[in-house]
């Protein structure tokens, strides 16, 4: 990540990269602590069985002090409280985009629409493209995301976003992307046969480059 | 087994080991086939632009590659283990009903040739994904008759689910040898009753998501075309089961692990009691954590939260189950036999497994995870790497106590470490491609996924054919293995105080660990006069599979299957009425808490529990799609009041009845008891002509299934009702032909009394539905 994609992307990438520190740290103790395990009580020759080892037809004695149940209960629980703190807080950023109301000036609301298999974009003036999506940088995106035969989803990998198109529905996502240049857009919910070709563009250009396709764009339909 | 090697035996045997083993045997089968199938469509992923299979044929793979490998293999192994040791483990001599035992082996084997066969089928199997979402499993976007049949092959596979649930449930409870208590019951036997729990709970939900979706296929309904039902009704109800169903394909696993880990490392099992609670209340949590399967949906923002809350917060229960194990060994004499380093696997990918699965409870990390190879990656390895490692690990474990002999050491440790390493190799690769979508037939070249496939292609072939070892170390074990006697591991559990391979009725005499250590009590059983062996569950469930096949191929055939399923119905009745068959059950036990309350009433409580499931769910479908729709006309402006107020009073009255003819026989009246059923018969008959009137008065009206949903919902759920109202009045007829044959007494009626409790259900149930549809 030279610079930021979106303001999401960043809230994505740290909230992973703290999972998978955590991840990390508490897999190379429990690992640590199965492998010292293993090499530390493997049976040697001369290594006489462990008196309560277990014997045939008899019940194995009851062991294990509630302490292990509590210290790991603790730990585990402050781990979660962390994840589940750090997860709320991307998700709510998510739930309120950075604009007053949708007609704010400075959002843009385009409605995607998934169909067996491609995706149609319709801009609020009117205009529709199929496969290709054109924003402007800097601008709050919103989509409105439905599909008008089966379930999809719209995933735009590059930017850690997406979101299920279900007939019927209106899910809405917003994206605020930063950087000018072409990314992908797949579908991530089998579809059909066509599934795996479900992609579109998405060209991310400068406001005006965007006021002047759109322009031409209405200007030729 | 006294009757050697012969086909007719493995066609009538009842006897749980015996069936152990043909469970074994058919998941091993189905293994190897959905095994290939995913060397197929991994050929296919191998480079950008492959041909190897077209995208159909893909889609066909990979879902019956997710069907099979979830519902036919991995759950049914564990069954098969389940079937020969839990009997063993509780000190009983079988299953609390060794009949319905073989039923459930013939359904699951027949459901899963029937799923299969759906291959040959014009349009081929299902091809929309194991999760089988709405509106895309709907007529119009998969006519294929396949799609049907696979539909009806899992409705069988669940009806074999239920029968085998109130089978486990019924023996853990109530069969256990004296001193095999709640505290001494062998946690793989515990691990199986919390199995099976769960099953009670998750399955009746697919059920109805099943029947909603044939009626949507068959009858024209809209339950998942419309806007009101649709996808998300169909993932409430799939995923309801779905969920619960990782769990319930998991527990099974960890029970052994639980056996295998104390006994190779010589040390009792860690925190067992700990361990327990922390099992339960995962089997609780895991109720309460489906929607995560939904955080891409429209679903409520609040509840997502709850549920990202819940399912990052049953990685604890988890975490102490992992914990513990490891903590087992510490301080012990751990010897690396081929069971331990299969367990040992198992525990590695449980925990990689666990960590992977976190990142997708995390609601935000999820918009982007959804749907991609990430998600294929955490559960693999969990249902994939940790389920089989076990599974592999106690068939290593048990085999010896199975066949008497043992497998070569050398090749099962050569198998574990090719396994091992085949495995990671095909699986972790996939953590780097959380950018790939699932279920993808091709890729384009630029994205830089290849080199990622082409490593997991190569290690599926490894893993893949790592098995061949395990199929020829055993088939070398079985055949030339050298003998072993009762005990080579030194395991505790009663099964390792019998001979191996076990006599056919367990323990010579009653098994009793009342002090904590086992001694036999009493003088041998003797064998009855009775009948151990029946071909009817095989004819009774290949009757059911051609009467499905026919209902998608040919209606001639259904009707041939109908005539064997009603043939065999009836002989099993008359072997009833003749009491011809025996189960056998000890003398006495631990029954707690259940000391006054016989099998077959245990049985049918548990019975009711899943009915109540079964009908809980239809009607939620019914209020979920209710409150969606705009509009829904007033109950009483479709339906007749008059008649619905006719057919309750005539159900309500035979529920009296019913309880008249459980009094009748309680003062030892078969006069009175056989007036009684009759009369319930008369008025149960009545209530499905009234119905049957009012259906063909409705549908003259125009008021047919496919019309709107008021009338996909009435159909639906009044049919439902009334296919349990048929059922009913069989059993009332063949209670009928049993009394008329002196078949009940002051003492012995305990048929009548349970049939009374599903008919009172059935009336119950439609105290529900008359004022959902004629009321409201």
């Amino acid at each position: 990540m030279a610079s930021e994609l979106s303001p999401w992307t960043t809230q994505w990438m740290s909230l992973f990269n703290l999972f998978t520190t955590i991840a990390f740290i508490v897999g190379a103790v429990v690992f640590g602590f199965m492998i010292f395990t293993i090499l530390r009580y493997r049976y040697r020759e001369g290594r006489s069985e462990p008196s309560d080892a277990p014997q045939p037809g008899t019940v194995p004695k009851d062991r294990g002090k509630p302490l292990l149940l509590f210290a790991l209960s603790m730990t585990t629980l402050t781990i979660i409280s962390t994840l589940v703190i750090g997860t709320f807080g991307a998700f709510d950023f998510l739930l309120n985009p950075p604009i007053k109301a949708p007609e704010d000036e400075n959002a843009l609301v385009i409605e995607v629409i998934g169909f067996q298999w491609n995706w149609r974009f319709k801009y609020p003036n009117g205009v529709e493209t199929v496969g290709e999506l054109v924003v402007p940088a800097n601008k709050v995106i919103i989509f409105k995301v439905t599909s008008i035969d089966v379930k999809h989803k719209l995933g735009i990998p590059d930017f850690k976003i997406g979101v299920d198109a279900i007939p019927g529905y209106d899910n809405e996502i917003w994206l605020q992307p930063m950087k000018e240049g072409e990314y992908w857009i797949r579908c991530y919910e089998l579809c059909g046969v066509g599934h795996a070709l479900m992609a579109a563009k998405m060209k991310v250009v400068s406001e005006s480059e965007f006021e002047s396709w759109l322009e031409s764009m209405s200007g030729g339909g | 087994m006294e009757e050697g090697f012969s086909l007719k035996r493995w066609l009538t045997t009842t006897n749980h080991k015996d069936i152990g083993i043909l469970y074994l045997i058919t998941s091993i089968y189905f293994l190897i086939a959905g095994g290939i199938l995913a060397l197929l469509f991994r050929v296919q992923l191998t480079a950008p632009g492959m041909d190897f299979l077209e995208p159909s044929k893909f889609n066909q793979a990979i879902t019956m590659h997710g069907l099979i490998m979830v519902l036919w293999v991995v759950s049914p192994m564990a069954f098969a283990f389940a079937n020969y040791f839990v009997p063993i483990q509780i000190g009983a001599r079988d299953l609390a009903f060794p009949r319905l035992n073989a039923l459930s082996y013939w359904l699951y084997l027949f459901s899963g040739l029937l799923a299969v066969s759906s291959f040959f089928l014009p349009g081929g199997a299902p091809d929309v994904g194991w999760t089988v979402y709405a509106p895309l499993n709907t007529a119009k976007y998969t006519p294929q008759p396949g799609m049907t049949l696979g539909g009806l092959a899992l409705l069988m596979l669940i009806a074999s689910i239920t029968i085998g649930t109130i089978n486990f449930i019924v023996t853990i409870v109530r069969m256990r040898a004296p001193g095999i208590t709640w505290r001494n019951l062998p946690m793989f036997t515990w691990s199986i009753l919390l199995t099976v729990i769960m099953m009670l709970f998750a399955f009746p939900p697919l059920a109805v998501g099943i029947i909603l979706l044939g009626a949507d296929r068959i009858l024209g309904t809209m339950f998942y075309t419309s806007v009101e039902g649709g996808d998300l009704l169909w993932e409430h109800l799939f995923w309801f089961f779905g969920h619960p169903e990782v769990y319930i394909v998991l527990t099974p696993a960890l029970g052994i692990l639980f056996e295998i880990v104390p006994t190779f490392s010589r040390r009792p099992l860690y925190g067992r009691k700990f361990i327990l609670g922390a099992l339960s209340a995962a089997t609780l949590i895991s109720f309460l954590v489906w929607v995560h399967h939904m955080f891409n949906t429209t679903v409520n923002p609040i509840i997502k939260k709850i549920f990202s809350a819940s399912t990052i917060a049953i990685s604890l229960p988890f975490e102490i189950v992992a914990v513990y194990l490891i903590a087992t060994m510490v301080g012990g004499a751990i010897r690396f036999r081929t069971p331990m380093l299969f367990a040992l696997g198992s525990i590695t990918l449980f925990i990689i497994g666990g960590f992977s699965g976190v990142y997708n409870a995390s609601i935000a990390l999820n918009y982007a995870l959804r749907g991609t190879y990430w998600v294929v990656a955490h559960f693999h390895y969990v249902m994939a790497g940790t389920v089989l490692f076990a599974l592999f690990a106690g068939l290593y474990y048990w085999f010896p106590k199975m066949t008497g002999r043992m497998y070569s050491e050398k090749l099962g440790k050569l198998h574990f470490i090719i396994s091992f390493i085949g495995f990671n190799l095909l699986y972790f690769p996939m953590h780097f491609l959380v950018d790939m979508p699932r279920r993808v037939y091709t890729y384009p070249a630029d994205t830089g996924w290849t080199i990622f496939n082409q490593i997991a292609t190569v290690g599926s072939f490894i893993f893949g054919l790592s098995t061949l070892l395990l199929f020829i170390n055993l088939g070398r074990g079985l055949v030339s293995g050298p003998v072993v006697g009762a005990n080579p591991w030194k395991g505790w559990t009663l099964e390792w105080t019998i001979p191996s391979p076990p006599p056919a009725h367990n323990f010579d005499a009653l098994p009793d660990m009342s002090k904590g250590v086992l001694m036999f009590n009493g003088a041998p059983m003797p064998p009855g006069p009775k009948e151990h062996h029946t071909i009817l569950p095989m004819t009774l469930s290949l009757g059911a599979a051609i009467l499905f096949l026919g209902l998608v191929v040919a209606l001639p055939l259904a009707l041939l299957g109908a005539v064997i399923l009603a043939v065999s119905l009836a002989k099993w009745f008359k072997d009833d009425i003749l009491d011809r068959f025996a189960a056998p059950e000890g003398e006495r036990g631990e029954r707690w808490p259940f000391e006054g309350v016989g099998k077959e009433k245990l049985g049918t409580w548990v019975f009711l529990t899943s009915e109540i499931m079964l009908f809980g769910s239809l009607i939620s479908a019914y209020v979920y799609v209710r409150t969606r729709s705009a509009f829904w006309p007033p109950s009483p402006q479709l339906h007749d009041l008059g008649i619905g107020l006719l057919n309750t009073l005539i159900l309500l009255t035979s529920s009296l009845t019913m309880a008249l003819a459980l009094e009748a026989i309680r003062n030892g009246s078969l006069k009175d008891l056989k007036m009684w059923l009759t009369a319930t018969l008369i008025l149960g008959l009545g209530f499905l002509g009234i119905k049957a009137f009012e259906w063909s008065k409705l549908a003259a009206e125009g008021f047919i299934p496919s019309a709107n949903l008021p009338a996909a919902t009435y159909y639906v759920l009044t049919g439902a009702h009334g296919v349990h109202v048929a059922a009913g009045l069989v059993a009332i007829l063949y209670l009928i032909l049993k009394a008329r044959a002196g078949g009940f007494s002051r003492e012995d009626h305990s048929a009548v009394e349970n049939t009374g409790l599903y008919w009172h259900l059935v009336d119950i149930v439609w105290v529900f539905l008359f004022p959902l549809f004629y009321l409201i």
